[in-house]
């Protein structure tokens, strides 16, 4: 199936969407001004049929919701990180939506190239096996997060003085997790800081996203103690467009396999 | 609901009159969010209650729509989309959550499957025939072909994904997103000099 990612844009904009595509094409959303351009587009052409299919709800229905607003706070405007994400696809309440376990079929030519992409990561890190390369991985994170000289590192990349930090917004609004990621594109390195994150099972993982133009790059992955993180990870030498976290196989995935809980773009 | 010719939604005024409230309902005035419930609720509740045909449930979801107004008002972006294209987008999306996780629940009927077909071309037609349908509306719907409007009526209309298009009318998933997406590109064109 090779499927061009900018020819899901009208499926996105009306909800048609199977789960498994959605968070990929997401990702690929957070780049694309065409599709996000033409989204927009088609959201305002249904959005004219609502005068059409109007119906008016039961008179008790006002009185209801008014209440319940009044008992609502609202969110703060001020969201720096994501705001470039699509905001109905950040609402989107991820509680509904299954986490994927089983494969995702590759959507696109693109999906075959992201997959290429990580797979020459994964030369570059020397360790031809995946699982291998995974297993290095929890040991980094687990090593760094516990090690004494962890701090030291820490405070070198947080003050690095290509270092860039961007505060993601999480997917879900209702939640109160927070996840920063500061990077320094000159030690090919991240720090990856939060709190309030859910706890994974020992099969699973955090997983940093490049954004990039066309799609989402896999990169580290880590884990979370007591819902907290903060940690040092090494990542690609690379230029990206923004973030995206989700959660993941351990050892991390090729492609996302399900929904992107934080992202941000730069 | 009126009669009018022009529908107001289209325009400026709509979009100037909706703008202003949210920037009222911004600094938290709930008179101004009454204001604009009154406004949105028939476009909210009838896009609700499409996807999701149950009374109690569209009530319930209807209100989550316009909590999810007030709790976002402050994040609402005005170059991204007018005020009603925004409530509709959540509104549908939604709809489209709940019925998909009922969905998980309790897989759909067999029966279901010649129902709601019959349904769909049922929606469509009511909307065509419908008095307060504008002109324009009506010709752009009417401009479609029967199979683009039966796949474009099952995925926006009524929240199925393009791969429940393709089992509920026994074609191919390709054809299904073809279908839907030439559709919605004919709309476009058709409706597209108002926008
Ligand atoms: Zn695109």
């Amino acid at each position: 199936m090779t499927t061009d990612l900018h020819q899901l844009a009208p499926l996105f904009a009306i909800d048609a969407l199977e789960a498994t595509e959605l968070t990929q094409f997401e990702l690929h959303l957070s780049t694309c001004v065409t599709c996000t351009a033409e989204v927009a587009e088609l959201r305002q052409v249904v959005a004219e049929f609502s005068d059409a299919t109007a119906s008016e709800p039961p008179a008790s229905l006002r009185a209801t919701v008014l209440s319940a607003i009044a008992r609502t706070p609202q969110l703060d405007a001020d969201r720096k990180a994501g705001s470039e994400l699509d905001r109905a696809s950040l609402d989107r309440d991820v509680s509904h939506t299954p986490l994927a376990s089983n494969v995702i079929e590759p959507v696109s030519g693109q999906v075959a190239s992201l997959a290429d992409a990580r797979n020459k990561r994964r030369r570059r890190l020397s360790a031809p096996l995946a699982a291998a390369a995974a297993v290095l991985m929890l040991v980094a994170v687990f090593g760094l997060s516990r090690g004494p000289g962890d701090t030291d590192v820490i405070s070198e990349v947080v003050s690095a003085p290509d270092a860039i930090v961007t505060e993601l917004a999480p997917a879900s609004a209702a939640g109160d997790a927070m996840l920063e990621i500061v990077w320094s594109a000159d030690r090919d390195q991240v720090v990856v800081r939060g709190s309030g994150l859910s706890e994974l099972t020992p099969e699973q993982e955090y997983q940093i996203w490049f954004l990039v133009d066309g799609g989402a790059i896999g990169s580290a992955t880590f884990v979370v103690e007591n819902g907290a993180v903060n940690t040092v990870l090494d990542v690609e030498d690379r230029d990206t467009g923004g973030w995206g976290i989700t959660i993941e196989p351990v050892g991390g995935s090729d492609v996302p396999t399900s929904p992107v809980i934080f992202s941000a773009s730069m | 609901m009126s009669s009018r010719e022009q529908s107001p939604h289209a325009t400026a005024p709509d979009r100037d009159r909706l703008t202003s409230l949210l920037r009222r309902i911004v600094d938290g005035d709930q008179q101004a969010f009454a204001m604009l419930y009154d406004e949105l609720a028939p476009a909210v509740f009838g896009i609700v209650r499409n996807v999701l045909r149950d009374a109690a449930m569209s009530e319930e979801v209807t209100q989550e729509v316009f909590v999810d107004l007030w709790r976002q008002a402050k994040r609402y972006d005005p170059s991204k989309a007018s005020p009603r294209t925004w409530a509709c987008t959540i509104a549908h999306r939604k709809a489209v959550d709940r019925v998909r996780s009922e969905q998980a629940r309790r897989r759909r009927e067999d029966r279901d499957h010649q129902s709601s077909v019959m349904v769909a071309a049922d929606t469509v037609t009511e909307v065509i025939e419908r008095q307060e349908t504008r002109g324009e509306v009506r010709a752009a719907l009417a401009s479609l072909s029967p199979a683009q409007r039966e796949a474009v009526t099952l995925a926006y209309f009524e929240g199925r994904t393009y791969r429940d298009v393709a089992t509920l009318l026994s074609i191919p998933e390709g054809t299904a997103k073809t279908r839907i997406r030439d559709g919605l590109q004919k709309l476009r064109t058709r409706m597209g000099r108002e926008l």
